[in-house]
């Protein structure tokens, strides 16, 4: 009751709504723009939490992750590209349901699909984040070091091609991590003389360099869309498709949630394996494909469910569990608030206005998601080369924000070219992200971990938590090597019989 | 040479050009076991040995003529380098061109520039559109949340 009472004298004396709505609002059209995905949405906005405080800032951040996975679903239904890429799944019976003249109906179970997923997903937050970052308060600085090599593990194994590049990009981004003053001697690393790098680099540079400029290169003389979409009128279920679409909303939370928790999971992995299991367990499993309400349902209360449950790993231990969750650490690392234990006991207010905000931005999302589809349609039609222009702009005055200083867009621009020789060679961009945002964790909390043994590195072999951790890191690159071996005899074996 | 190698040599240069900055980096009485040189030099060889990995990955693709980054049915499309750059080029003349024209005029001519080169032709209409623009985001940024941009020093 307590906590009931201060999440409501917070929505009466912070700026949580105006900022879950301006995020909604801003996620909502950043989602809807094809080749705009969830996480660039948010880092296009980074830059301007610096002028906010921490709760609205956080608020803001999160509102657009909501917004954004259900914008995603409007191009995707509408004219078969998904704005984003957990939207993908949607595609295929939400385009087929427009085909058939039902395009209203697709994008209210999509709308109704997300609150659904948003709502689970945000309980799930609340009730298993606080119990989960007190295991945290066991932990030694040996264990927050083998916590950052598993985390960073995690993310390149889990990258979609390579576990040797994604290890080479996490090996990067720690490099990256530590130009700038030395933390415990003082002593300038790979400054080269240059003031602008003497406080080191801001993982919210690399994030808005990589997510967003790179992505801005790729694109860079691609046609627009084909498609005109033309603007319909959201269609909220009735009862009884409500009803038919219990079933698949239910998979689609449970495996979100899943999908949420394991770091480097993602909303397109959870969209496309909840609407493989709702066909699967579907009364009508002859429907999908075919313009199914359940084939829209699932995916999207999956990436939906997942936009939440990213957070959980994220708040309790630091480790974000999606790109998405990776730019919402950058928002917490600018006002100086790390992840974990501490911030439940120190900064509770920001916790409490995210859940808050969280839950004013989805039940906000049943209006505002049908107000604002007009919009949102007029911006997917604008020429491409005005959207480029304009997104180009926006990173150029808000990277500005920061510190004033025009190094900073020419990093960022730098850090973008590399970004795009990245996914030129295959190379993923969420390890390097994590290398830049964990590499001081796990090299502070490395040396601290010697200076109490006296430079005996067996103490990390003394701390159970920390020898945990480690095995686990093993087991993942093991587990992951093991799979791209098998993949790469399928592949062998498959081109020997064709 | 497939992608694979070339990359693997990039990083194996990166990695020996990150040690032999860590050669130059003083040392401190104030530094403990590891010193400011530790971690970095670690992560020097860690890289150099990915890199090495990756170049033998990419040369045993190649013998077996397959392809070191897959493509995939649905592989997103990427521009040509040569596109990127030039895209690029253009980015940069804003923070060229800011500090001498101002916040304003330097973001309209790089919204034109950037349409343009995406294929817009020039048209009183895009000239329109990037100063609407322009004047947007002065609102937005300067207006509206108070932050400074760059300020002209010719005007």
């Amino acid at each position: 009751m307590e906590d009931l009472a201060r999440a409501l004298t917070m929505l009466a004396t912070t700026p949580v709504i105006p900022a879950a709505l301006a995020g909604l609002v801003w996620g909502i059209i950043g989602g809807a723009l094809p080749g705009i995905s969830a996480s660039i949405t948010m880092a296009l906005i980074l830059p301007l939490t610096f002028t906010l405080d921490p709760v609205s800032a956080v608020v803001l951040l999160a509102a657009t992750y909501i917004g954004a996975e259900y914008g995603g679903s409007i191009p995707a239904i509408l004219i078969r590209t998904p704005g984003t890429n957990s939207a993908a799944a949607t595609v295929i019976d939400g385009y087929e349901m427009k085909r058939q003249g039902r395009a209203g109906e697709a994008l209210g179970i999509s709308l109704w699909s997300g609150i659904v997923g948003s709502l689970f997903g945000l309980t799930m937050l609340i009730l298993m984040t606080e119990p989960l970052s007190r295991i945290a308060l066991a932990f030694t600085p040996m264990s927050y070091c083998a916590l950052g090599v598993l985390g960073l593990s995690i993310i390149a194994s889990l990258s979609d091609r390579s576990l040797l590049k994604g290890l080479a990009a996490a090996t990067v981004g720690m490099m990256v991590a530590t130009i700038g003053t030395d933390p415990i001697s003082g002593v300038g690393r790979f400054t080269f003389g240059l003031p602008e790098l003497l406080a080191g680099v801001k993982p919210i540079l690399v994030m808005i360099g990589l997510f967003a400029v790179s992505e801005l290169l790729r694109q860079s003389g691609m046609r627009g869309l084909d498609a005109t979409a033309e603007v319909v009128r959201v269609r909220l279920p009735s009862f009884p498709t409500m009803r038919k679409i219990g079933k698949a909303q239910g998979i689609g939370c449970v495996v979100g949630t899943v999908e949420g928790l394991m770091p480097g999971g993602g909303g397109s992995i959870a969209s496309f394996f909840s609407y493989n299991e709702a066909k699967r367990w579907s009364r009508y499993p002859e429907e999908f494909g075919k313009g199914s309400v359940e084939g829209v349902a699932a995916p999207e209360t999956a990436n939906n469910t997942v936009a939440s449950a990213a957070l959980i790993p994220l708040l309790s231990f630091g480790i974000p569990g999606s790109n998405s969750a990776a730019v919402l650490l950058g928002g917490l690392l600018i006002h100086g608030l790390l992840p974990g234990p501490r911030l439940f006991e120190q900064n509770g207010d920001v916790i409490l206005g995210l859940y808050v905000g969280s839950f004013v931005a989805i039940m906000a999302q049943l209006v505002v998601g049908i107000l604002i589809l007009p919009v949102c349609m007029w911006l997917v039609n604008r020429p491409r080369p005005y959207l480029a222009g304009f997104i180009l702009a926006f990173v150029v005055s808000g990277i500005f924000t920061i510190n004033s200083s025009l190094w900073d867009i020419g990093f960022v621009l730098s850090v973008g070219f590399v970004g795009y020789l990245m996914r030129f060679a295959g190379f993923p961009f969420l390890p390097a992200v994590l290398g830049v945002v964990l590499g001081p964790l796990v090299e502070s909390n490395y040396r601290r971990s010697l200076l109490l043994s006296g430079g005996d590195h067996g103490i990390f072999l003394e701390d159970t938590i920390a020898i945990g951790f480690l095995i686990t890191a093993v087991v993942f690159v093991v587990w992951s090597l093991a799979r791209e071996i098998r993949d790469a005899r399928t592949e062998k074996r498959k081109e020997a019989t064709t | 040479m497939n992608k694979d190698v070339l990359g693997g040599v990039i990083l194996l240069i990166a990695a020996g050009a990150y040690y032999w900055v860590t050669l130059q980096i003083p040392d401190s009485s104030l530094a403990d076991e590891v010193g400011a040189q530790g971690l970095p030099r670690i992560l020097a060889f860690v890289l150099a040995a990915l890199a090495l990995l990756i170049i033998v990955r990419g040369l045993v693709l190649a013998r077996q003529h397959r392809p070191a980054v897959p493509v995939d049915a649905d592989e997103e499309e990427t521009a040509s380098p040569r596109r990127a750059i030039g895209f690029l080029v253009i980015a940069a003349g804003y923070v060229i061109v800011a500090p001498l024209i101002g916040f304003g005029p330097a973001l309209a001519l790089l919204i034109a520039a950037v349409a343009m080169y995406e294929g817009m032709r020039p048209s009183w209409r895009m000239g329109a559109v990037a100063v609407c623009g322009a004047v947007a985001f002065w609102l937005l940024f300067v207006g509206l949340l108070g932050v400074e941009q760059p300020a002209s020093r010719l005007f």
